[in-house]
């Protein structure tokens, strides 16, 4: 670290134009840091085309084809094998931070955080060449929302550069910065400021740094007040940005790559929103309390089918032909469905039922209807289409069959980013036990959320979104015991989360149940996710042993054993593996991530 | 030639005597009484206590360097663990003379605290220390004559830097066993009482309302560097009572936000390769009453670090030597301290402590800890906690607080004797993200001894 003495930066014109006779002193610190993820397994992300589970495998064309064209049309539909491509690797990535932090006078601060992040996974691996990791279609300098410029294996981004002003018990934070609320560690019941940047390694880094790297900074205006000693209120009023996915090819991508995702036109609407948020603290005797309430556009956004644009679009149909990346099976299309929390015989029907080339009058409608009628469908009248599994699985096949349909077709969908308002509140004591007893300085915490009207995705993509009031609360007791005298405390933290109407990820549990070729039957009574952390450091704290585990008591586990070792000032090494199993019957979050399963290796070097 | 007046085991045998009785300091006359009067302290110790050649019988002179070579002419005065570092670790210090002036071991404003108020403290029933109208604490030292181990900590703790408020910019090194800087770290120690205050406002200064009243201090410790810590945090809120616990929040920078921690776990390092603790602190980190089995063992006389410590350099840091690699120990000056209150105390508050009983060598001019050792459950000696002390003045340059010379301490030595491991920080001019030494700070409590102060101030 290096601290000097700059006397009237005439560089930093935002802050000379505050500070003509600025002296500042300047402090630069940073790291560098080599983080690769080696697989513990052969799985590859399904969700990408080189992990498609449907690559090389035939399945039964059940569509109308063999009959409408027989000889000709294939009795079974196959996604090519070529498409197949196996990794021993998830993720070789270098990264950079250059923290920059001034203090201008005695009430004035302003930091910077520069990251330089990149993955050359691309060169290494061959299902990941070429692919686009971190660019995205909205926002500026192909980076989505904030300040940062993005290549298809680089970003560069700023994701801290604020001013800082304290007077008395005032506070105000000016510019892009991150905002934390909340009891609950990594369970996002208060923490509903920020969105999540997935692009680095999704969700699968260390769980005890929480979503320090994730967080989407947002240029803001943050204050706060104390007024008098035992109450403080806080207050923002920040721009909207959206959380980011991982890219739809990339390592950790996160939804079906046969979907195309139009992600400018709802960001577009969205871009100038403002986002509000007000907070009170307080403390009664021994119990701290909080309550907030947030004026939000959701950053994680909800989607819908929208009509195909571009090469291959089927004009006034949510499908484009001809990219080879497309759905080739119904098999494949009620599977991925079901992966993705969807439903595929409505998704199938909305497609049909809200577009206008299989609306009446429309270009596809005769057609259309006749291949519904043709395959047994309860609903075949243009508009009013319904039908159920087999008959959607006859259809979807027709469509697929590359001599008397389309062959295989990709989905376009819109994500939208819609307002909501997010009330909540919290409370934390200290018990104070007996000594060394189990409730001996035991913190527990409680918090909860309330979204009214909340506008959810609809598992079968209609335009007409879900509308739940959802609630969110979690129960967090933390304890740090002394099992030995010769060893430090160790830290465990007990968390329950419950979510009425969305799953860990914000999926409607609507979708959840998922059987391929079915509706979903969905899940009442909400969601329920329970975690547990262990922390035990050796004497010198120079190593430190973690063990994260959550459930979803459904079949759903999440575990990350590792070490974090540090000999030296200036060297930290990271050894983390990462293990997710599921019960693979529709119903919880690990489903689909067995590629995940990882060792994390990080190596960083502090200056 | 000489005449000493009395002989050398005079002293010796009047600490003996006074053991288990409540007498207070001095030997040949009681020492407050000619502190009070600005009277040489001479009068209150025969020659042997005030000067080292006297006690040495001539073997060691003012200005000579203590090592290895001649440790063994002064093993008596010194800690256990400061004996083994000059006998086996290539330590070595500078004999200063001692000091006659006790003003000179206090803060100005301290010192005339202490003798105003001398006499009207005492004990409440609940343990705690108390004005005369059963308010808190109003300042100086309680007891500056201490007759009782319990006096003699509650000296130490009521007020740790003995202003109002203090700054600590701290520059810190951990070596380790093979002599070499494993880590470093710069941190900055926030400390302000809310009783015993000194100078404009009263004792109690703005502290005065229901969410202050019931407070001892506020005490925040931020890291600012290197970047894998910089910015995390921790606010200890102490109650006057000192049989209570303190409260503790903590910004973490994974979590970016000021949460609540237990508080009772403070026997261990904050951060990789520091020996020192939370319980550590002006070995009174701890509520006094939460330690217990308090005991004066003895008075005697010791060699400790309690002037001309504060050196020129430009950002007030020391030399080192010692050890494998010559950055072990820091070089100190250190005086013949004619008397010292050596008391014990055990961690009977503590289930599962890693220590079975603490030490502190306490000099009875001006009641401050001039060494401190820690035992493990099996009595084996654990730590030293060494601190140096002095005016800061030197060559011509001072640093003030207010209108006087700033007093404080100006470095410690902290070692973990069973895995030879040290930590050695210093009072730092100033440190990574600009923070500087200071004292009687106006409006620090809001800027940093809040939670919203550590939301802040966090990276």
């Amino acid at each position: 670290m290096n601290t000097f003495r700059i006397c009237g930066i005439a560089s930093l014109g935002l802050l000379t134009s505050m500070h003509p006779a600025l002296a500042a002193d300047w402090t630069v610190s940073g790291l560098l840091r080599e983080e690769i993820a080696v697989k513990l397994g052969n799985g590859q992300n399904p969700l990408n085309h080189a992990g498609n589970v449907y690559n090389g495998v035939a399945v039964p064309n059940t569509g109308l084809g063999p009959f409408l064209a027989p000889g000709a049309a294939p009795a079974t539909l196959t996604r090519p094998a070529s498409q197949a491509k196996g990794s021993d690797l998830n993720m070789l990535a270098t990264r950079v931070e250059l923290n920059l932090d001034g203090q201008l006078d005695d009430n004035w601060a302003a930091h910077f955080k520069l990251r330089g992040f990149t993955d050359q996974i691309g060169r290494v691996e061959n299902a990941f060449k070429n692919q686009n990791l971190y660019e995205q279609s909205y926002g500026g300098n192909r980076y989505g929302a904030g300040l940062g410029v993005a290549g298809k294996d680089w970003m560069l981004d700023l994701p801290l550069a604020y001013l800082d002003y304290n007077k008395g018990p005032l506070w105000l934070r000016m510019g892009n910065q991150q905002i934390a609320w909340g009891e609950a560690v990594f369970f996002r019941v208060a923490d509903v400021a920020n969105g999540l940047d997935l692009r680095r390694h999704s969700l699968f880094d260390v769980a005890a740094e929480e979503f320090s790297d994730k967080r989407v900074s947002s240029p803001a205006i943050r204050g706060s007040y104390r007024v008098g000693e035992q109450l403080q209120v806080e207050g923002f009023v920040q721009q909207f940005s959206p959380s980011v996915l991982p890219g739809a090819t990339s390592p950790y991508n996160p939804i079906p790559a046969q979907f195309v995702i139009d992600q400018k036109t709802g960001y577009d609407k969205a871009r100038g929103d403002i986002n509000l948020g007000l907070r009170l603290q307080a403390k009664v005797d021994d119990v701290g309390i909080q309550a907030f309430a947030v004026r939000r556009t959701n950053p994680d956004g909800v989607y819908r089918w929208t009509e195909a644009k571009g090469a291959g679009a089927i004009a006034g149909t949510p499908f484009s032909a001809g990219s080879g990346v497309g759905v080739y099976s119904a098999k494949e299309w009620f599977r991925y469905a079901s992966l993705a929390r969807l439903d595929g015989v409505g998704g199938l029907m909305s497609a049909l039922n809200e577009f206008s080339a299989t609306r009446p009058g429309g270009a596809l409608a005769s057609t259309a209807a006749a291949v519904a009628g043709g395959c047994g469908a309860s609903g075949s009248t243009p508009g009013a289409m319904a039908g159920g599994g087999a008959a959607s699985s006859c259809i979807l096949d027709t469509f697929f069959d590359p001599v008397a349909g389309f062959g295989n077709l990709q989905g376009w969908l819109v994500r939208e980013y819609l307002r909501e308002n997010v009330f909540g509140f919290g409370l934390n004591t200290v018990f104070s036990g007996e000594p060394d007893s189990l409730t001996d300085q035991l913190i527990g915490r409680f918090e909860l959320s309330y979204t009214p009207n909340k506008k959810l995705t609809n598992p079968n993509l209609s335009q007409r979104y879900l509308e739940r009031d959802e609630l969110n609360f979690a129960f967090i007791a933390e304890k740090y015991h002394k099992f030995s005298t010769s060893l430090p405390a160790t830290y465990m933290v007990l968390q329950w989360m419950h979510k009425s109407d969305t799953d860990l990820f914000g999926r409607p549990l609507a979708g959840s149940n998922n059987t391929p070729g079915e509706a979903p039957r969905g899940k009442r009574g909400g969601a329920d996710y329970v975690a547990f952390v262990l922390q035990q450091p050796s004497p010198s704290l120079e190593w430190r042993f973690d063990l994260a585990a959550l459930t979803d008591m459904k079949g759903g586990w999440y575990l990350q054993p590792g070490t974090r070792w540090k000999p030296g000032k200036d060297f930290q090494l990271d050894v983390y593996a990462n293990y997710l199993r599921s019960s693979n019957k529709g119903q919880d979050f690990a489903e689909g991530y067995a590629y995940a399963r990882e060792l994390l290796l990080r190596g960083s070097w502090y200056f | 030639m000489h005449l000493l007046k009395y002989d050398f085991n005079y002293s010796r045998r009047a600490f003996l005597a006074k053991a288990g009785t409540l007498a207070g300091a001095g030997v040949l006359a009681p020492l407050w009484p000619l502190i009070a009067r600005g009277a040489d302290i001479g009068k209150a110790y025969p020659d042997e206590l005030m000067s080292i050649e006297a006690w040495t019988k001539g073997k060691i002179k003012t200005g000579d360097v203590i090592t290895a070579a001649n440790v063994d002419v002064v093993k008596e005065l010194l800690t256990p663990i400061a004996y083994r570092q000059i006998k086996e670790m290539g330590r070595r210090i500078r004999i200063v003379a001692t000091t006659r002036d006790v003003s000179r071991l206090f803060p100005h404003d301290y010192f005339e605290a202490t003798l105003r108020n001398a006499g009207k403290a005492s004990f409440g029933a609940d343990g705690n220390v108390y004005a005369p109208n059963g308010e808190r604490w109003i300042g100086g030292n309680p007891f500056p004559d201490a007759k009782t181990p319990v006096e003699a900590y509650a000296n130490l703790t009521l007020s740790w830097g003995r202003h109002n408020n203090a700054v600590y910019a701290v520059k810190d090194w951990d070596i380790g066993p093979d002599g070499k800087v494993n880590y470093q770290y710069d941190f900055v120690w926030f400390e302000e009482n809310t009783c015993g205050r000194l100078g404009p406002g009263g004792a109690f200064g703005s502290y005065t309302g229901d969410g202050h009243k019931d407070k001892l201090r506020y005490q925040t410790v931020m890291f600012t560097g290197p970047s894998d810590v910089r910015g995390t945090a921790y606010l200890n809120t102490w109650y006057y009572d000192q049989r209570k616990f303190p409260e503790l929040v903590g910004y973490v920078p994974a979590f970016k936000r000021v949460r609540k921690f237990p508080t009772n776990q403070r026997f261990e390092p904050l951060a990789p390769g520091l020996t020192f603790y939370l319980s550590d602190a002006w070995a009174a980190g701890d509520p006094m009453l939460i330690w217990g089995n308090y005991k004066l063992v003895e008075r005697r006389p010791m060699l400790g670090a309690v002037s001309h410590n504060q050196v020129d350099d430009p950002n007030w840091e020391l030399a080192t030597h010692g050890g494998p690699e010559g950055k072990t120990f820091f070089e100190y000056d250190v005086e013949l301290i004619p008397e010292c209150l050596v008391v014990d105390a055990e961690p009977v508050g503590f289930p599962r402590a890693p220590l079975g009983r603490k030490r502190a060598w306490i000099d009875a001019r001006n009641m401050m800890y001039i060494g401190y050792h820690t035992y493990d459950r099996r009595g084996e000696l654990f730590k030293s906690f060494e601190p140096a002390y002095g005016l800061y003045e030197k060559k011509g340059v001072k640093d003030l607080t207010g209108k006087h010379t700033t007093w404080s301490w100006t470095s410690v030595m902290t070692h973990d004797i069973q895995n030879n491991r040290m930590s050695r920080f210093v009072q730092a001019k100033q440190i990574a993200g600009g923070y500087k030494s200071a004292r009687n700070v106006e409006g620090m409590y809001d800027k940093y001894l809040t939670e919203q102060a550590l939301g802040r101030m966090g990276a």
